[in-house]
């Protein structure tokens, strides 16, 4: 690890000047991502700002607005709290992050703002186009954990289990830099590589996130997250999907659906809420929504299978949101 | 030589005996070689080659020399790599940090070659040359057969014929391998990470040029091997030879991704099969063209034609370099894949003939312990309840499946052994051999006090170096066969020793004494204690070396296993519910730890069916998931219920048991998931991707 220059700054209006001032300056809050990218060496940073001593950055409020969390929140607190519960889909989706140990470490900011897991980005021994380099190695490579749409010229996954739910949720993502605060929709929070293919998120260098902002129409919402992971006892999603809808009747209204494990970021499904919107979600209707919604899919060579899965977990989402 | 007492009159043996270090472990006194610390103590690391195949032109480690904190190089290793992640050159700095960023600054200069990574490939006419001199790649070429193969299939009504593939595993032990390296004078001292103290010693010497008897190889306590760490690696002299040139004690242990490159791994194996049988039943014949890979290492062949009776068969294997890291002996080499391809084939052959599958085995297998094994496994796990295969509804499946396995697994008949009785009534015991994770400290101390008729907190048993006798490195489950009888022989003599100088002290015939529970009654003088005894010894100790000897242990077991498994058809997720397994060993010496040691097989054979797969990148030759959460181990959630029973041949005397329940597990679970979908998955690991798209087949017709 390269020796570097560890700062903790004195409030969290001082951190946009530290990161425009410093070469590579990294964020360090949980440290459950950051520390490994540092141990790999994929990231060398010069200074780390460390995140943990800003306690204001850490709160859990309600009020008749709706929901706000601070980016320093652990995931851990995040679950344990009362205002939380509210929205149960958003809780499911916290609950579902890493394992007891990562959530107890890890941050809602962190989680947000954490890097790909392709693994050509991970080690260090492969220079791919995301990290400067002008290849993609997942295209002809391993890519059974790739994304089956929204790729090109990289074709991660963003691996965050709390982001697709806040788009479900029309969460708002509040972010301050130089400049000041400004609050941006979770939607278009994250970004597709062909709009930057170095970056996941619309965040400026000199930029962090401070808290996130779930408003209180969710709470009369039916909110739910289904994750599917190769192994439960510690995994990403190898897709997972979260609904959120008013129920009138048997009827859906207000349908979000938002996926994670087939884009390069959490990939808000328009057009299977289109097709679902209004109507009744039986079986055959939902595996149509989730079939428009993929037509345009381009699985790689390993991930055909991603389709299909995508599509039986949002059968099961809204089966299981129904019935909740 | 006395035999086994009874299993009625044994009070430590054959019992439920917790680890005697369990208290060490669980507080973390255990000292495994990760927490050796010595004064003065440097970090070592090696820095591996990026290529998969290049010479080696030069290496200028001159920027990493200066680099303060950094007290030794060594450059340039080889002169040719031929894997990602072989040796290049190494560091040892005051901290491990220095150490790494030492490697960085070493300047490496290649002449990259063609390589191979995938053995399909390599051996095709024309594929990059891993090694001159061997077309194709082909290594080790091997044929074996037995009657004749045209004339069985000619006599069979049913023929299946199907390629199974399995994928490389690796060991994946907790505590990669490693060792602290301290020289005193010219003696060399290592603390290692090794399944075998002796045969360390004897690799580090024959490296190193130097005395058998100046090397020193201590492992108290190891966190894990599975056949990767039966002798010592390039990183044992690395170190060795760091610390000669620091002048420091040094310390070198693999990261994980470096355990998973540079080590050894389960190679992999393509086993094309036919298989015949007659209506009623009766196997015909079966032939097998296999391959597969060790990397640049051998041993990938497979003991075809596994368990069953094939009165005509004919099997033929290539073993095929790549440029991968060696493989290494792995928890029964070759019989997990034996077992996979065989019982995946066994269970289409009888689904073909419209014959349940365990009818079909307790046919065709002449093992009378496997036949009484697959009754009483059949009884506990409810094979009754099995279904036609595909028949399940709904959103979880579930599927049935058995399979089998043999091992050897005798003792080693130069194992030797000091049992020493002191004056103050103190007994211990020295005998090289180690333990790996298994409890060999607990049976090789409950089988001395057992024969002493002592309790546990009596003897102290010593092992874990190479200056204690000669013992077996603890591979192919022969340890506990090896150890246990010398211990007891030992023990014996020792006794006898003492019972003569109890004798002549009290003026009796040694016959005339009787021993029990630390009691001696001696004909008129009633009874004395065992310190009073032991004083008899008036300040020499008793020490009595014995070498093993036949009687009381014995090599060859049978077992099977069964499987339950729950498919989702939503996600194509297997979650193995139960395992249900019926083994042998002889005379179970610690029924607790014997029954952890299945236990253990059971999770390596999860791992293996399921979730485990070493991938090499095929432009790059670099594995894309050399770190845990890629390389997907099981962990605690993906815990069936394990039932195990033993199957009881204690007449036979003791057994090893490491690799005989890493086997069966294999192809039953396999089995039970084509019973659960309806559908075979042909390779290894059954991962949720390859079961939705066979699900998905399976709907299209
Ligand atoms: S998918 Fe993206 S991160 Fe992965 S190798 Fe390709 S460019 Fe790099």
């Amino acid at each position: 690890m390269k020796p570097f220059e560890y700062v903790n700054p004195k409030d969290i209006k001082s951190v946009p000047k530290i990161l425009a001032e410093a070469e590579r300056a990294l964020l360090f809050a949980g440290g459950t991502d950051a520390l490994a990218r540092m141990k790999e060496g994929i990231d060398r940073p010069d200074v780390v700002v460390n995140l943990k001593k800003l306690t204001d950055l850490a709160f859990i409020k309600s009020d008749r607005k709706g929901l706000r969390i601070g980016a320093g929140a652990l995931l851990a607190d995040i679950i344990a709290s009362k205002d939380a519960q509210a929205c149960p889909g958003f809780v499911e989706a916290v609950k579902s992050v890493g394992t007891i140990q990562l959530r107890n470490m890890g941050t809602l900011g962190g989680n947000l703002c954490q890097r790909p897991r392709c693994w050509y980005y991970r080690s260090a021994r492969f220079d791919c186009l995301r990290k400067g380099g002008d290849t993609c190695f997942a295209i002809y490579g391993d890519n059974k954990y790739h994304c089956i749409i929204g790729g090109d010229p990289c074709y991660i996954v963003y691996p965050s289990d709390i982001a697709p739910m806040l788009i479900a949720l029309r969460a708002e993502i509040e972010v301050v830099g130089l400049k000041g605060k400004r609050r941006v929709k979770a939607d278009d929070f994250w970004v597709l590589p062909a709009q930057d293919p170095y970056k996941e998120n619309i965040l400026q260098n000199d930029e962090l996130v401070t808290q996130v902002f779930i408003p209180a129409s969710a709470r009369a919402l039916k909110s739910h997250y289904v994750k599917f992971r190769e192994r439960d006892s510690f995994d990403f999603a190898m897709v997972s999907v979260a609904v959120a809808a008013r129920l009138d009747g048997e009827r859906l209204t207000d349908v979000r659906i938002a996926y994670g494990g087939v884009a390069p970021k959490p990939w808000r499904a328009v057009k299977a809420e289109r097709a679902l919107e209004g109507q009744v979600a039986t079986e055959e209707r939902v595996l149509a929504a989730a079939a428009t919604e993929f037509a345009n899919a381009e699985p790689l060579e390993q991930n055909e299978y991603k389709v299909i899965l995508a599509k039986n977990l949002l059968k099961r989402a809204l089966r299981e949101l129904v019935a909740a | 030589m006395a035999p086994w007492k009874k299993l009625d009159e044994m009070s430590l043996v054959h019992k439920e005996v917790t680890r005697i270090d369990g208290a060490l472990k669980v507080t973390g006194a255990a000292q495994y070689t990760y927490d050796i610390q010595r004064p003065g103590m440097l970090y070592g690391r090696i820095l591996r080659s990026v290529h998969p195949h290049a010479r080696v032109l030069s290496v200028d480690t001159s920027k990493a020399e200066a680099l303060s904190g950094v007290r030794a190089v060594l450059g340039a290793i080889k002169d040719e790599v031929n894997f990602v992640g072989d040796d290049v050159a190494a560091v040892a700095a005051v901290s491990e940090e220095i150490a790494q960023e030492a490697l960085r600054l070493i300047e490496v200069q290649y002449e990259v070659l063609p390589f191979t990574v995938r053995e399909s490939e390599a051996k095709k006419e024309g594929a990059p040359q891993v090694f001159s001199g061997r077309p194709n790649n082909i290594g080790n070429h091997d044929e074996r057969s037995e009657g004749e193969v045209e004339k069985g299939f000619a006599e069979a009504d049913v023929i299946i014929e199907h390629t199974y593939h399995l994928n490389v595993q690796l060991h994946t032990p907790l505590e990669p391998h490693g060792c602290v390296c301290e020289w005193r004078g010219e003696d060399l001292y290592m603390w290692d990470s090794t399944q075998g103290v002796h045969s360390t010693r004897g690799g580090v010497a024959r490296a190193l040029e130097m005395p058998e008897n100046q090397v020193h190889v201590i492992t108290h306590h190891m966190g894990g091997g599975f056949g990767s760490k039966l002798s010592p690696k390039s990183y044992n002299i690395i170190c060795a030879r760091l610390a000669k040139k620091a002048g420091a004690p040094v310390k070198l242990m693999l990261d994980r991704e470096e355990e998973m490159l540079a080590v050894g791994n389960r190679p992999s194996s393509w086993q094309k099969i036919k298989m015949g049988a007659k209506k009623d039943g009766t196997l015909t014949a079966f032939q097998m063209e296999s391959f597969g890979t060790a990397g640049i290492g051998g041993g990938a062949g497979v003991p075809q034609p596994y368990i069953y009776n094939f009165p005509n068969w004919k099997v033929s294997h290539d073993d095929v370099h790549i440029n991968a890291g060696a493989a290494a002996p792995m928890r029964a080499p070759g019989h997990p894949q034996a077992n996979f391809a065989m019982e995946s084939a066994m269970d289409e052959l009888a689904d073909k003939l419209g014959i349940d599958p365990l009818e079909f085995r307790l046919k065709n297998d002449a093992n009378s312990t496997r036949q009484q094994e697959y009754k009483i496994g059949a009884e506990k796990f409810g094979w009754g309840n099995r279904k036609q295969s595909g028949s399940g509804t709904g959103l979880k499946v579930t599927g049935l499946g058995v399979g089998s396995g043999r091992w050897g697994g005798g003792g080693n008949n130069r194992t030797e052994a000091i049992v020493n009785i002191y004056p103050d009534g103190a007994v211990d015991v020295k005998i090289g051999t180690q333990d790996i994770g298994v409890g060999t400290w607990t049976i090789v101390a409950a089988v001395l006090a057992e024969e002493l008729e002592l309790e546990l907190v009596d003897v102290k048993p010593m092992i874990g170096e190479s200056d204690f006798p000669w013992a077996p490195a603890s591979g192919g489950s022969t340890t506990a066969p090896s150890v246990t009888p010398t211990v007891k022989l030992a023990a014996e003599a020792a006794k006898k020793k003492l019972l003569e100088v109890v004798a002549e002290e009290y003026g009796v015939k040694p016959e005339e004494i009787r021993y029990g529970k630390k009691k001696f009654t001696i004909p008129g003088q009633g009874e004395i204690g065992w310190k009073t005894a032991c004083a008899a010894l008036n300040g020499k100790a008793i020490s009595e070396k014995v070498q093993w000897a036949e009687g009381l242990s014995s090599s060859g077991t049978a077992g099977c296993q069964f499987a339950e498994v729950e498919v989702d058809t939503e996600t194509g997720r297997v979650q193995v519910k139960r395992m249900v397994a019926v083994q042998d060993c002889g005379l179970v010496v610690n029924l607790l730890t014997a029954r952890s040691q299945v236990n253990g097989g059971m999770i390596g054979e999860i791992g293996y069916s399921l979730f485990e797969n070493r991938l090499l990148d095929h432009d790059t030759g670099i594995m894309p998931n050399a770190d845990l959460e890629n390389y997907k181990i099981p962990g605690a959630l993906e815990m069936p219920d394990f039932d195990v029973t033993f199957y009881d041949e204690h007449e036979r005397g003791v057994i090893g048991l490491g690799e005989p329940p890493a086997i069966p597990g294999v192809g039953a679970i396999a089995n039970a998931v084509a019973n659960a979908i309806g559908a075979r998955i042909y390779e290894l690991p059954i991962t949720p991707d390859k079961v939705l798209m066979a699900l998905a087949g399976r709907k299209e017709g």
